[in-house]
């Protein structure tokens, strides 16, 4: 019996430790990203027009889906959004990929319209959305989609602030 | 195969199976002595009592739910379990009365004054645990380890008081132990196990997670020792495989780790069967 428990208390102090290596690395990897960028945008403002040499440096590398809901389970996606929407800093300008429900949203004070991409969970009584702007001067409804299809959008992920309060949305989105 | 080593890379992933992990074997060492002290039902009683409890904190907004939800559980998990037997309302009317009292009026004030644009989908998330577990913070992560590590240890230091109240509590008297701080000590344990237990597989679903890898591990064993040990590891090994199925194939948590505790069962009745219960 002492060996057993012996093993079990070896066994919890492992996860425990693989657990906050995971989440040191994990940090450490949001860091570096956002240094990196953080470093990226401070060059991009002390860029002089005459600096061609440098301005090629620093471009950007070609747009890919950084983020591609598509790939995962519904599980998945739903938890990733879950992420997106809560912790918003960690996937600002990263582009996005994500199937689900075309949804339409007027605020009724102004008219303005809002279009999102929404997923349900897995008990399908949670569904989470994230809104979405097209590329261009798209019309509603001509441009977009009916309410209720289901769409595939891509587009790269920011926020705004709206009276206050901060809202994820995909900017330069585009429609599949 | 690669699309598991793929969700193995994102951070939530990780922490809901360690997370899971240790839930698992908390909920699974304690299951064995509330099956023998016939309180199976305890973990759905405190679990709607857990529930109501979030419920206040949803409508005080309060952010950090655990300050209420955890002292409310525990003052109600030592009252069942220290004074239910001894009380007009015996054990299980006592965990009927609370855990039905506690649903409603917890659903009611919700309904009454939670300001969630989306009620059914709060409700649901905390009755069925739907994703918690994959949407876990960082600091939820770090009170889950905490929690779990002091509760094992806590059943490695106190096993023999553990065996001595699970069995004969009039015997542990006799001998000296102190039974009625050790049930006390049991009712913060189990309270703080369900508190944990709700990101894991919501408030009507953990019962299972108590009970089935007690009553698999019963199947095949019959001291008290080894059936804690194979209580433990088949909790584990159901609290992993139901999470990895669930994620790839995009199952909900709580219910697919039930499943597995459940078809384990199943096949530890079977192999009981044959075997005679005679493993060990």
């Amino acid at each position: 019996m002492r060996k057993a428990i012996r093993f079990l208390a070896v066994l919890v102090f492992v996860i425990v430790l693989s657990a906050c290596q995971s989440e040191k690395i994990a940090k450490e990897d949001n860091v570096t990203s956002d240094e990196i960028s953080t470093q990226q945008e401070n060059q991009v403002e002390k860029q002089v027009p005459e600096q061609s040499e440098q301005s090629e440096q620093l471009e950007q590398p070609e747009q890919s889906t950084d983020v591609d809901l598509t790939t995962l389970s519904s599980t998945m996606v739903y938890s990733e959004v879950y992420n997106m929407v809560m912790t918003p800093e960690d996937y600002i300008g990263k582009t996005v990929k994500m199937e689900g429900t075309f949804a339409v949203y007027e605020n009724e004070e102004n008219g303005k319209k809002y279009f999102a991409c929404l997923i349900s969970d897995a008990t399908a009584c949670c569904s989470q959305g994230i809104e979405f702007v097209l590329q261009g001067d798209a019309k509603y409804p001509e441009d977009y989609p009916k309410e209720g299809d289901n769409i595939t959008v891509e587009g790269i992920f920011g926020t705004y602030d709206e009276e206050g309060t901060e809202y994820c949305q995909l900017e330069n989105a585009t429609l599949e | 195969m690669e699309k598991l080593i793929e969700y193995l890379s994102y951070p939530f992933v990780r922490y809901a199976l360690v997370v899971g992990v240790l839930i698992a074997l908390c909920s699974s060492l304690l299951g064995v002595t509330l099956v023998l002290k016939r309180f199976s039902f305890i973990g759905d009683g405190l679990s709607h009592v857990a529930f109501g409890a979030m419920s206040i904190a949803a409508v005080l907004g309060v952010t950090n739910n655990t300050l209420i939800v955890l002292p409310v559980t525990i003052v109600c998990a030592i009252l069942l379990l220290k004074t239910g037997q001894n009380t007009k309302i015996k054990g299980d009317a006592a965990i009927a009365m609370i855990s039905v009292g506690a649903l409603a009026f917890g659903y009611l004030l919700m309904n009454l004054f939670s300001a969630s644009s989306n009620l059914s989908g709060d409700v649901c998330s905390t009755l069925f645990g739907s994703t918690s577990i994959l949407t876990l913070k960082t600091e939820d992560v770090w009170l889950s380890a905490v929690l779990a590590v002091m509760v094992v240890l806590f059943f490695i230091f106190f096993y023999h008081k553990i065996f001595d109240v699970t069995f004969d509590e009039t015997f542990a008297k006799t001998v000296g132990t102190k039974v009625d701080m050790y049930n006390v000590i049991i009712a913060v344990i189990v309270a703080v196990v369900i508190v944990l237990s709700m990101n894991l597989v919501g408030s009507l679903l953990i019962s299972a997670l108590i009970i089935f890898p007690a009553l698999s591990a019963m199947r095949l064993f019959h001291s008290f020792r080894s059936v804690t040990v194979c209580s433990a590891v088949l909790s584990v090994i159901c609290a992993v495989v139901g999470i990895l199925i669930s994620i790839t194939a995009g199952t909900p948590v709580g219910a697919t780790i039930v499943a597995v505790d459940a078809v384990v069962f199943v096949v530890c009745y079977t192999v009981g069967c044959i075997t005679g219960g005679k493993i060990v």
